[in-house]
């Protein structure tokens, strides 16, 4: 195939960047890809063994118990991170003073990195010196220091509340640059028309809005789905596994016990019920709007 | 114009990256220092390794040995990776568990050609026993043992005029049970218990339990044949039903036992809220002689009796990666730095029991102060459990034993349930390495 210069001349520009992706990014996920139809097993030489790895998963109870956990904390976290983050869009959305300073403010968890999150949090929840602690038992809500992570009936609303935390001005930050695409004049039109607040958000905001929650509410389940850092430092999957998200489950398979095939396994099929659901989704919402 | 210049830098930027990575190798001296990873944590501890390390540089100007620090937690993944790629540390320090585990992997060099008859005579055979394969294969040289100890608040028990146990007449566990019971109170009259008897740390408890149950006459690991398989009988369930009456049924265990670690457990044993803290490590005194009020008292138990004293040890070694090229330099440093002198400063500064018969009978190893004596004489009642070498030992304790001992001790499960689902969910991880053809 003959390039004329200029695309060549672009070409070339690009170079380094494919480069980099093919070294760091595609070797890597081939190889992740290929490791899973391995039995790799850290000190022992690699020898492909086809399907063998996946009619072990499907039979491995440990791996279901901890996709059973993965699903809970990717829907609830993410509907309180969508949801939470639309309150907060429309807040921000208002005229209030000092806008830009909150949306500074909101940003900082957001731009602190999982696992500062993490120690963050544990210290909060800490039983003895934790502040999460003083605050109840200064209101009077609890009268003996709860143990947080360890305990087996709070630990999931515990982490919960910080995996929130840290994500909702992510989904309120699009959804803002969402909310300022509305223009004033349907607000306006709507008002005269007699809309109050509530018509507005469901018969204007929503709709409007839409497109950019659909792809929100994608994202969010995707990266939810794949939470790794603010477990590992919070629980370690504890106690008793009630936290093992399916890729510490994947991150325990291969670097704790050795199992590098079928951790890699578990990650395509993760990636596999992953796309399938968010295929899905998105169907859905596309034939919802070739309807209307 | 502009787009282009910054492709061009960055292409630069990213060309000299790569070019200084691949020169820099070549760019190394002759002789490249010995990389040593450390996981010494306590302050004392990271200061005697440093000088140790310091000491030998100082003789050895043609075999310099770099410090590296390295953490516990984050341990097992580095090396892993290192001996993966082959870009290893020349020796590096772990424990003896994990060490068997690599071992088994061919990670590790055999030490056993390289160690000298005065080291070979002079640390403990019990040591030994946690490194050494049945075919001879040594991975590691042992230099600390790790052991549980019982501390005790002096003051509280003086108060209560209970009589500490001694080495000549040690307690049993109904001893320790029923003085629990007798500690265990109400002091400020409102109704809620602020001092309890016992403090434990059972957040992973799978260590204390296992080596505790030796003393009850149990082990968990069975052999069968050329195999393993866990059982869970009388022996073992009669210390879980200890530990379960003490919290549920006496209520002389405070239930922050359950979620926490040993040291987690040590602010609230200088506060007075737990008179005995049972089965901490013995590097636990250390924190008690850096951070404990002035005025606190206190002291070490020998270990408590169930059918016999003895407990399972682990001990802290140092190892040579397979793939290092330079094994016989890394052993001559390994020799200095665990000499008889040097492993007895490692031991005083980590507050754990010296692998050497030498070090034990230096006058600093009798002391009563730090509760040395009493930590020390326990020497003589460990063991090394049948689970030493076990395929699949590792992934037993952090899959099966830690989860469901969890369970147990929240209150989630009866003993009986516990031992059904350790029993069961062992056959699992454990047919694993059976499929393997592992043998230890």
């Amino acid at each position: 195939m003959l390039y004329s210069k200029k695309e060549f001349g672009q070409l070339q520009l690009l170079l380094p960047v494919i480069l980099l992706v093919t070294v760091f990014s595609l070797v890597p996920l081939l190889r992740g890809i290929y490791l899973g139809f391995t039995d790799y097993r850290l000190g022992d030489p690699i020898t492909f063994n086809g399907i063998e790895n996946y009619i072990q998963l499907f039979k491995d109870e440990y791996f279901w118990s901890s996709f059973k956990i993965g699903m809970v904390w990717t829907f609830i976290v993410t509907a309180l991170q969508v949801s939470l983050g639309l309150g907060l869009a429309l807040l921000l959305n208002t005229k209030v003073r000092f806008v830009s300073f909150y949306t500074i403010l909101i940003l900082i968890p957001w731009a602190t990195p999982p696992i500062i999150r993490g120690i963050l949090w544990r210290q909060m929840y800490e039983p003895n010196t934790g502040a999460v602690n003083i605050l109840l038992s200064n209101a009077g809500l609890i009268s003996a220091s709860i143990n947080w992570l360890s305990s087996f009936e709070y630990v999931i609303p515990a982490v919960i509340v910080a995996g929130v935390w840290g994500e909702i001005s992510k989904a309120a930050i699009f959804l803002l640059a969402g909310l300022q695409t509305i223009s004033n004049d349907l607000y306006e039109a709507s008002k005269i028309d007699g809309a109050g607040i509530w018509d507005q958000f469901w018969h204007i905001t929503l709709p409007v809005l839409k497109p950019v929650l659909a792809a929100i509410i994608s994202l969010t389940f995707m990266w939810n789905f794949n939470t790794f850092g603010i477990i590992w430092v919070l629980t370690q999957g504890g106690p008793g596994g009630m936290t093992r998200l399916p890729m510490l489950a994947a991150y325990e398979e291969g670097f704790k016990y050795g199992y590098i095939g079928y951790a890699a396994a578990i990650g395509n099929v993760m990636v596999i019920i992953l796309s399938l659901m968010l295929f899905m989704y998105i169907r859905v919402q596309l034939r919802e709007r070739n309807e209307s | 114009m502009m787009k282009r210049n910054i492709f061009i830098i960055s292409f630069l930027l990213i060309g000299s990256a790569l070019i200084y990575f691949t020169l820099r190798k070549n760019d190394d001296h002759k002789n490249p220092p010995l990389r040593f990873v450390s996981l010494a944590w306590q302050e004392g501890a990271i200061a005697t390794n440093r000088s140790i390390v310091n000491e030998w540089n100082a003789t050895h100007p043609n075999m310099q040995v770099e410090y590296i620090q390295g953490t516990w937690n984050s341990a097992h993944d580095y090396l892993v990776t290192t001996f993966e790629t082959g870009d290893v540390p020349d020796i590096f320090h772990y424990e003896s568990s994990v060490i068997i585990d690599y071992a088994m992997r061919g990670y590790l060099t055999d030490l056993s050609p390289y160690i000298s008859p005065e080291m070979k005579s002079d640390i403990l055979d019990v040591a030994w026993a946690t490194v050494t394969r049945p075919n001879g294969e040594v991975g590691g040289i042992p230099f600390l043992i790790e052991s549980l100890v019982v501390l005790y608040n002096k003051s509280l028990l003086e108060k209560e005029g209970i009589v500490p146990p001694t080495r000549e007449h040690p307690w049993t566990w109904d001893d320790l049970q029923a003085t629990a019971r007798k500690m265990t109170k109400d002091t400020n009259g409102d109704g809620v218990i602020d001092q309890y008897g016992v403090g434990f740390g059972l957040r992973n408890s799978a260590n204390i339990i296992m080596n505790t149950s030796i003393s009850f006459g149990g082990s968990f690991f069975k052999k069968e044949g050329n195999y393993y398989v866990v059982k869970v009988n009388n022996e073992e369930k009669k210390l879980l039903q200890t530990i379960v009456d003490m919290l549920y049924k006496d209520k002389s265990a405070s239930p922050a036992s359950i979620g926490e670690t040993g040291a987690g457990m040590i602010p609230g044993f200088f506060s007075g809220r737990y008179a005995m803290l049972v089965s901490i490590g013995s590097w636990g005194r250390q924190q008690i002689v850096e951070n404990a009020p002035k005025e606190f008292r206190w002291g070490v138990m020998p270990p408590i009796k169930a059918q016999t004293q003895m407990y399972g040890a682990s001990t802290q070694t140092l190892s040579v990666p397979k793939k290092s090229k330079r094994a016989k330099e890394a052993m001559m440093f390994i020799d200095f730095m665990l000499s008889s002198k040097n492993t007895a400063r490692l031991a005083l500064n980590d507050w754990m029991i010296p692998a050497r018969k030498s070090c034990l009978s230096m006058p600093e190893f009798q002391d009563t102060l730090g509760g040395w004596d009493i930590t020390c004489s326990a020497v003589s009642t460990l063991d090394v459990g049948p689970w030493l070498g076990a395929p699949g030992y590792v992934e037993w304790k952090s899959r099966v034993a830690n989860p469901v001992l969890q369970e147990l001790f929240a209150g989630r499960l009866s003993v009986d349930e516990a031992a059904y689902r350790i029993e069961h969910e062992s056959n699992i991880v454990l047919s694993r390495y059976k499929k393997h053809g592992e043998v230890w």
